[in-house]
């Protein structure tokens, strides 16, 4: 049972992302061809985990609301315009039967109304509410009162008078393109090489199977 | 790569055979004990703690492995959120802690699920889990950010510890976390993320720090010897940028 339990699952993920990896490095065709459809199994279960997602959300809030935990009035707003998107998009899945040329799924005018007036502006609101948080998260750096603080007020001070300089003083833009172009960029390469590593072998670690979150 | 007449994928199959015999050499090192303490890092040694606190307080840990997924361009830091978020399960479940996990794709759902359950059954409590910890909350990031941020608001929570793919978003779930006092330890390789988290967090995991995890929490022989390959290959490929720019500078005089 452990073999079919763990040791089949391992080696077979292990076998398929080695081949897939293959695939990506060797220009052969066959290969090419056979990695891209695992690829494509992949994207496929992945699909279904959306469907978990949702089982997941409806479980959550229904807890939420069964419990009257004290937030089980925001959860039965949020089930209940689930129900009704989800139910919106069932009937607009498919083209009308009267009318084939109406557009129909997310194209659809019910959809793309749910996505025009409720996503998109809750979206721009969220988008909109990050300057006022940058600035407060800048105010309580700036209180910790240490070196890198002090360093991070001078460069952001240094950078926004060269931002807003109004031809004033002409050093300043050429400041502000200095620490962008050489140190802020120094870093942010050096921070990315890291990155880069960590990351193939990381890759590499989960291709041998050592690093396996999924199981004992 | 097409000026010196390699295709990508050439250089990465190169790189790769460069890195695996480096890797296992470092790994039969660090076997025999040859390969010598790991450097601090503040906030992966701060993560038993995290949970510490919350037993003590009895309240939740929430645990963020951040907006990626399995499967794509973030695959490698969600994984490393994933592997601490193991070494978190079986710390919260030695000390009966609950923790809550905030997931933002749905592929990561019943892996952090399962990685619970096993943690749970490890240590003897198998009717201690709940699938209900592991959270799917949304999968566009700005939802997901203000979801968890209500719940920061609205849930008693110790501390959060969020490892993983962070953008622009991060900064709405930060910013609340640090205006109610939980204790946050955030670690993301976005360079321009990581200017908010350190403004925002108390412990940071800068870039590659994220990748140690594993490393410092299970400290297999192949984790510590993969940490030494990536200190040894940051250096060659330092000193061959060095090289290349004394090189271009004299062949231009």
């Amino acid at each position: 049972m452990a073999i079919l339990k763990r040791t089949l699952p391992a080696a077979l993920a292990i076998a398929v992302g080695l081949f897939v990896l293959v695939a990506l490095l060797l220009p052969v065709p066959l290969l090419s061809t056979i990695g891209t459809y695992f690829i494509d199994c992949a994207v496929i279960i992945a699909a279904f985990a959306l469907f978990l997602g949702l089982l997941n959300v409806v479980r959550v809030h229904f807890g939420h609301i069964r419990d009257r935990t004290k937030t089980w009035p925001y959860s039965a707003v949020l089930l209940a315009a689930l129900l009704l998107v989800f139910v919106a998009g069932v009937f607009t899945l498919t083209p009308s039967q009267a009318d084939p040329s109406q557009p129909s799924g997310l194209s659809h005018p019910a959809m793309q109304w749910v996505f025009t007036n409720v996503m998109a502006p809750l979206q721009a609101t969220f988008g909109a509410l990050l300057a006022f948080l940058t600035v407060a998260a800048a105010y309580r750096l700036f209180r910790r009162r240490s070196a890198e603080s002090a360093v991070l007020l001078v460069v952001v001070l240094l950078v926004l008078a060269g931002q807003a300089s109004f031809g004033l003083l002409p050093v300043l833009p050429q400041l502000r393109d200095w620490i962008l172009d050489v140190p802020a960029l120094a870093g942010m390469r050096g921070i990315l090489l890291g990155v880069a590593l960590g990351t193939v072998l990381t890759g590499i670690r989960l291709l041998l199977g050592v690093e396996r979150p999924y199981s004992d | 790569m097409d000026e010196i007449g390699l295709s990508a994928g050439t250089v990465a199959l190169m790189l790769l055979l460069l890195i695996l015999p480096v890797l296992f050499f470092l790994t039969s090192r660090a076997r025999a004990g040859k390969s010598g303490a790991l450097r601090q890092i503040p906030g992966l040694e701060d993560l038993p703690n995290s949970v510490g606190r919350s037993a003590e307080t009895s309240q939740p840990l929430h645990v963020s492995v951040g907006v990626g997924g399995v499967g794509g361009l973030s695959t490698a830091e969600t994984w490393t959120g994933l592997t601490l978020l193991t070494q978190l399960a079986d710390e919260a479940a030695s000390c009966d802690t609950r923790l809550i996990v905030t997931v933002a794709d749905p592929t990561v759902l019943p892996i952090a699920q399962d990685i619970l359950r096993r943690a749970s059954i490890r240590h003897g409590n198998s009717d201690g889990y709940d699938p209900t910890q592991v959270r799917f909350i949304a999968p566009i990031p700005m939802a997901y950010a203000a979801g968890v941020s209500g719940m920061l608001e609205r849930e008693p929570l110790t501390g959060s510890v969020m490892v993983g793919s962070f953008g622009d978003e991060y900064l709405l779930m930060g910013q609340t976390g640090a205006r109610l006092g939980v204790h946050q330890v955030v670690g993301t390789a976005d360079p321009g993320t990581l200017a908010q988290v350190y403004a925002s967090a108390d412990d940071t995991l800068i870039g590659e720090d994220i990748f140690a995890a594993g490393a410092y929490s299970r400290k297999l022989p192949i984790q510590i010897g993969s940490l030494m390959t990536e200190d040894w290959a940051r250096w060659v490929v330092a000193a061959a940028v060095v090289l290349l720019a004394i090189w271009k500078i004299l062949t231009r005089a």
